[in-house]
């Protein structure tokens, strides 16, 4: 019962079953809150993506393919609702301040809210908390492709369905991310 | 600073994009390269960073929220709750125009004027309908010819009836009676209480 596979787990949430419900919950959510977690920043914001998630995901599961892996599509929403809320806030936050001319687009898409993050107070480990640190300098676009394909295990393909972007986009944004990681890297230990 | 165009492929490499044969190639150049190399090292290092990224732990009350929201008896619950609140909000506004109004002298009035004139009106739809039954039901059984075969068989009886009531002794006492019920009748009458004299017309909400 535990091991059912995502199609069959599917099958019976789609016939009403409530334990396959809690399942496919209990299944997926912490990958879900962790990529918005790392998107969005914010513990409250990343349960209210996650929450929405779970529900658009729901609401739409008649229209899932079984051929296709379970959470390159789950990630289809999770990623459009982070790249959204984001958007809203960088407009919120435009509105506030002045734009510097001749900014950099890249600095300009990230204005988050800085403050101290319940989650990160629980350091795991120095070598993870370093991860996190080296993962949060990425702009958003270049942080949603790295996190699908490092964290989530996700292929070019899916990642590109999931965002809607052309494969050699992704391909061409995850390796310049790396390549922005790599400088960072390079100049810390000369 | 040296530049090697191999370098352009080393995330491929990392990430098992390349054939075999590209692979095992690139593997004998980095070997012989100290720019490839060097970088290797370096995209090893973003490599291992990355896929050490940790999980996030949510609270533990994240499940039971998402859940709240998408197990399908709660779902209905929640229409059914919402249908409930907007029935009682929608209620609550219609009871509180409705005081709104009453509360001012004219809606009083008109009010009273209403109701005063729904009883009425109750009143005599009520008499109306009674009436109508009883003609129906007379009709009916006058075609039925009971009404006619009734009467000739009643006929002897009412005849008896008529010459005895005739008869002076018990027409005076028939009359007497008759005078005594209503003199009864007239001081059972309903008296006026309070300030409003004689009789008032007392509307359906008792305004
Ligand atoms: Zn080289």
């Amino acid at each position: 019962m535990e091991s059912a596979d995502d199609p069959e787990v599917v099958r019976r949430c789609l016939a009403g079953d409530e334990r396959a419900h809690r399942q496919l919950v209990e299944r997926y959510q912490r990958q879900v809150y962790s990529v918005a977690l790392r998107m969005v920043r914010q513990v409250q914001d990343a349960e209210d993506l996650t929450q929405e998630t779970f529900v658009r995901m729901f609401r739409a599961l008649d229209r899932y393919d079984p051929t296709r892996p379970f959470p390159a599509w789950l990630f289809t929403i999770t990623s459009r609702l982070c790249i959204d809320h984001l958007r809203r806030r960088r407009l919120k936050a435009i509105s506030l301040f002045q734009r510097e001319p001749g900014s950099h687009e890249e600095r300009m898409i990230d204005p988050e809210d800085p403050g101290l993050r319940p989650d990160e107070l629980a350091v795991r480990g120095e070598e993870e908390e370093r991860s996190r640190e080296l993962i949060d300098t990425l702009p958003p676009h270049y942080r949603i492709v790295v996190m699908l394909r490092h964290q989530q295990d996700l292929s070019y393909e899916e990642i590109a369905t999931a965002l809607g972007l052309p494969l050699g986009t992704v391909k061409a944004r995850i390796h310049r991310a790396r390549a922005l990681l790599r400088g960072r890297l390079e100049s810390e230990r000369p | 600073m040296n530049v090697c165009h191999e370098g352009a492929r080393l995330q491929d490499y990392l990430d098992r994009e390349l054939s075999p044969e590209a692979a095992r190639e690139m593997a004998r150049h980095v070997a012989g390269c100290a720019r490839c190399s060097a970088e290797l090292l370096l995209y090893q290092r973003v490599f291992e960073a990355l896929d050490r990224l940790p999980l996030a732990e949510p609270r533990p009350a994240l499940s039971e929220r998402i859940l709240a929201r998408v197990l399908p008896s709660r779902v209905r619950r929640r229409w059914v709750v919402a249908a409930g609140w907007s029935y009682a909000g929608v209620f609550a506004a219609l009871v509180a125009a409705a005081a709104a109004w009453f509360s001012t002298p004219g809606g009083r009035a008109a009010v009273a004027l209403f109701t005063g004139e729904l009883s009425r009106r109750m009143v005599q739809a009520l008499l109306f309908a009674i009436n109508a039954l009883a003609f129906a039901v007379a009709s009916l059984a006058d075609g039925w010819g009971f009404m006619s075969m009734l009467g000739q068989r009643l006929a002897p009886f009412v005849r008896a009836l008529s010459s005895l009531l005739s008869h002076p002794t018990i027409e005076t006492a028939l009359g007497l009676a008759a005078a005594a019920c209503v003199a009864l009748l007239w001081w059972m009458r309903p008296r006026g209480r309070g300030p409003h004299k004689g009789a008032r017309h007392v509307g359906v909400l008792g305004i």
